[in-house]
């Protein structure tokens, strides 16, 4: 590695011929007393070495249940999946929960939000490495605790020799991030999904965390899955990005491409909708009227259908498969925007005001764009 | 500092702006007992906020700035401060004549769902302030005024006024807590976090809303949040906090713009903008904030400042007022100037450290 900052590495994804992760039309199904949820819906995607995916969506898009989808992690007994997840060309979805959990540690690692729960209260940090580095790699007691000190200074933790011996509750939030990706680095994974990790940080600390985990990433020429709600993140520090909703893939294309022409409806809404720096203050924002879907009572046809400013009746009827346009940028929509030679996009002007006309008449106006469908998305939220 | 620093505070606010003061806090500290000793949480700060406008209240967890917002509306009444609101000293007020006070200030929290009683019905709820004071006797003007707020925030009274608080999503439910807190009609709303618990496409909704309200209902408003991003786009001045201290305050384009204390310019570069074509930097400052039970001596930011020297370990940083802008204050020994970008400590030792970590990573 040349460069030490955490930027994407575009080159990477060229660099071998089998993918490290083939997702294809992964399906996941929780039943719960209230029904069956399906949380992943015909979720289709590859992740090649060194190479940095980014999921992004909101609330109960399914984003959180696909990484553990792909490491097979949820509770088999109220979980249902189809199709296939190939890790570097074998297949996980048909592996019994012991022979994947071979596999988490030394292939494929996780990283949570919350780094006090993910971590044992009443071991000392140094313990907890070593445990994995014994169990996994079968290092002697010696060994591991070296190798646990020399994992915590990989992660710039201040003092590692010192710091392996205190207990969680004893270090900041921050620093306890950082030994959660010690932890889930011990074994060297090939595959590192990171799942809302900086959510629970504040911004300096943040900024300190995604940067390590780039340089990391590098460094080891891992495959990284950045899930994140927050498009700051998911701009500055991936490749590729998969938007969520509902549980779909509603689009996915290079980070660059995703964010200077946004196809999806959502996508470019969602983009719309945050204060940016280029935003004059006070100036409306362009809100999505409505709230994300319930998984449990997602709309016929397209899910974003009854919140999209450009939703017509096809869209209520029939729901749009994800479509490429041959240069990798793929989208689920009937009627998507800026597209080249398709209808005129960047909808900004107008999307302001259609969303203003859904303030003022809240209710009604969400109301009736509903009607068809059996899902209870009023307005103005 | 602190005395002299208000004073100048107060006079510079007050001579560039044209409106009055609504609230000004002189003095306020706040201290928590906690296990492990005293943790001041706030440390002797004083400002003003004018009437009509919007203070934006920044800084990371545990500098304080939630503490100081609920303390302007005496949650609880803090115990040596002086905050004037509306010409009445608030914080040397008897319980019952407080409690008149309360009218006039609401506070909107963070968590939605939890500031609504998830069993009761939304049209009770936004009317409870009603059957508190004893407005609106009179049952049909009561729920004409319900459904007049109700329609004020976005939802049909139709819809929505007979459900209960749990059956609502949590941009629903933060609609519903603004609905209760316009109905005594009050001149000023603390909104501490009032957006943190939502989804971005829902955030935008309420960011719309308080600012439409602001304009409707004359508001003033102290925007606590932890996002400079959204903090910049609702403010007309910028307070920033760091362990219990302001480090900077100004108007919003001269703390956002020309940053002059380095932890607003570290706060600002640490913020990703949502632009795959901009390089991600470095982050300017390492480290995470110290205990606020035993904060640093001097400047509390001098243990991650690039800029610190020994006179930042020693002495505290009197709050000045720098001529850029009117009412623009920092409190640093060394501080930027415009334009200027914050260095890392590290950053010319940057290729040796690199090298040595390879190394070691092997």
């Amino acid at each position: 590695m040349t460069s030490t900052s955490a930027s994407p590495s575009p080159s990477a994804s060229a660099s071998s011929d089998v993918p490290l992760l083939e997702v294809t039309d992964l399906s996941t199904t929780f039943t719960t007393p209230r029904g069956l949820i399906r949380a992943n819906d015909s979720v289709s995607f590859t992740l090649h070495r060194g190479q940095t995916i980014g999921v992004v969506g909101e609330t109960g898009s399914g984003k959180t249940v696909l990484g553990r989808s792909i490491l097979g992690v949820l509770p088999r007994r109220y979980t249902t999946y189809t199709g296939s997840v190939r890790f570097q060309g074998t297949e996980l979805t048909t592996r019994s929960r012991a022979e994947l959990a071979k596999l988490w540690g030394p292939e494929l690692a996780m990283v949570m939000q919350n780094p006090m729960t993910a971590l044992a209260p009443a071991r000392r940090i140094g313990q907890q490495l070593a445990d994995g580095l014994r169990h996994h790699l079968g290092m002697s007691r010696g060994e591991a605790k070296a190798e646990a000190v020399r994992l915590l200074h990989d992660v710039r933790i201040p003092d590692p020799e010192q710091r392996s011996k205190v207990f969680p509750h004893q270090l900041s939030g921050g620093l306890r991030q950082r030994v959660t990706i010690a932890l889930a680095l011990a074994a060297n994974p090939s595959l590192l999904i990171a799942d809302e990790i900086t959510t629970a940080l504040d911004v300096t600390v943040a900024a300190q965390i995604l940067d390590l985990l780039g340089r990391i990433r590098d460094e080891r020429e891992m495959g990284l899955i950045l899930v994140s709600h927050d498009l700051g993140v998911i701009a500055t520090r991936t490749d590729a990005v998969k938007v969520m909703y509902a549980g779909r893939i509603v689009e996915s294309a290079s980070t660059r491409a995703l964010f200077a022409s946004p196809r999806h409806p959502y996508t470019e809404a969602l983009l719309g909708s945050i204060p940016r720096h280029s935003h004059t203050p006070h100036a409306p924002l362009n809100a999505i009227p409505g709230a994300p879907p319930n998984l449990g009572r997602i709309p016929v046809g397209c899910a974003f259908a009854p919140r999209c400013p450009h939703a017509q009746e096809r869209c209520r009827a029939e729901q749009p498969d994800l479509a490429d346009d041959g240069a990798g940028h793929a989208v689920a929509c009937h009627f998507p925007r800026n597209v080249p030679g398709g209808p005129a996009g960047a909808g900004t002007g107008e999307a302001i005001r259609v969303s203003s006309e859904v303030r003022e008449g809240p209710g009604t106006a969400v109301v009736s764009a509903t009607t068809g469908s059996s899902t209870a998305t009023e307005g103005g939220t | 500092m602190n005395e002299h620093g208000s004073e100048e505070l107060n006079h510079a606010a007050g001579a560039d702006r044209t409106g009055e003061t609504l609230v000004d806090v002189r003095n306020l500290s706040v201290t928590y007992q906690v296990p492990a000793g005293r943790l001041q949480a706030v440390s002797d700060i004083s400002f003003t906020i004018e009437k009509g406008e919007t203070l934006g209240l920044v800084g990371e967890s545990g500098c304080g700035k939630s503490t100081a917002g609920r303390a302007l509306v005496c949650l609880p009444q803090p115990e040596r401060a002086n905050i004037i609101f509306e010409g009445v000293d608030i914080a040397n007020l008897s319980k019952a004549k407080l409690r008149r006070m309360r009218t006039r200030m609401q506070i909107i929290f963070q968590d939605p769902t939890s500031a609504l009683n998830g069993g009761r019905k939304i049209s009770d709820i936004v009317a409870e302030p009603f059957v508190i004071w004893k407005t609106y006797p009179n049952r049909a003007e009561r729920k004409k005024r319900v459904d007049e707020l109700l329609n004020a925030v976005g939802l049909d009274p139709e819809v929505f006024g007979d459900r209960h608080a749990h059956e609502l999503s949590g941009g629903q439910c933060q609609r519903v807590a603004i609905a209760r807190a316009l109905a005594l009609e009050p001149s000023f709303i603390v909104c501490d976090e009032a957006v943190s618990a939502l989804d971005v496409s829902v955030q935008a909704q309420i960011l719309n809303l308080l600012e439409e309200l602001k304009e409707k209902y004359r508001l003033t408003l102290l925007f606590i949040s932890h996002d400079l991003s959204v903090i910049r786009h609702m403010s007309d001045r910028i307070c920033v906090m760091y362990l219990g201290v302001i480090c900077e305050i100004g108007p919003r384009d001269a703390v956002y713009d020309t940053p002059r204390h380095p932890y607003t310019s570290a706060l600002i570069a640490s913020l990703p903008e949502p632009d795959p074509t901009q390089e991600p930097q470095r982050p300017p400052i390492e480290g995470d904030l110290p205990s606020a039970v035993n904060p640093p001596s001097g400047c509390r930011f001098h243990t991650r400042c690039p800029r610190a020297t020994d006179v930042c370990h020693n002495v505290v940083p009197p709050l000045t007022p720098f001529a850029d802008a009117e009412g623009h204050f920092v409190a640093c020994h060394h501080p930027l100037e415009p334009g200027e970008k914050l260095v890392r400590a590290d950053d010319t030792a940057r290729a040796g450290t690199a090298s040595a970590l390879a190394q070691a990573t092997g």
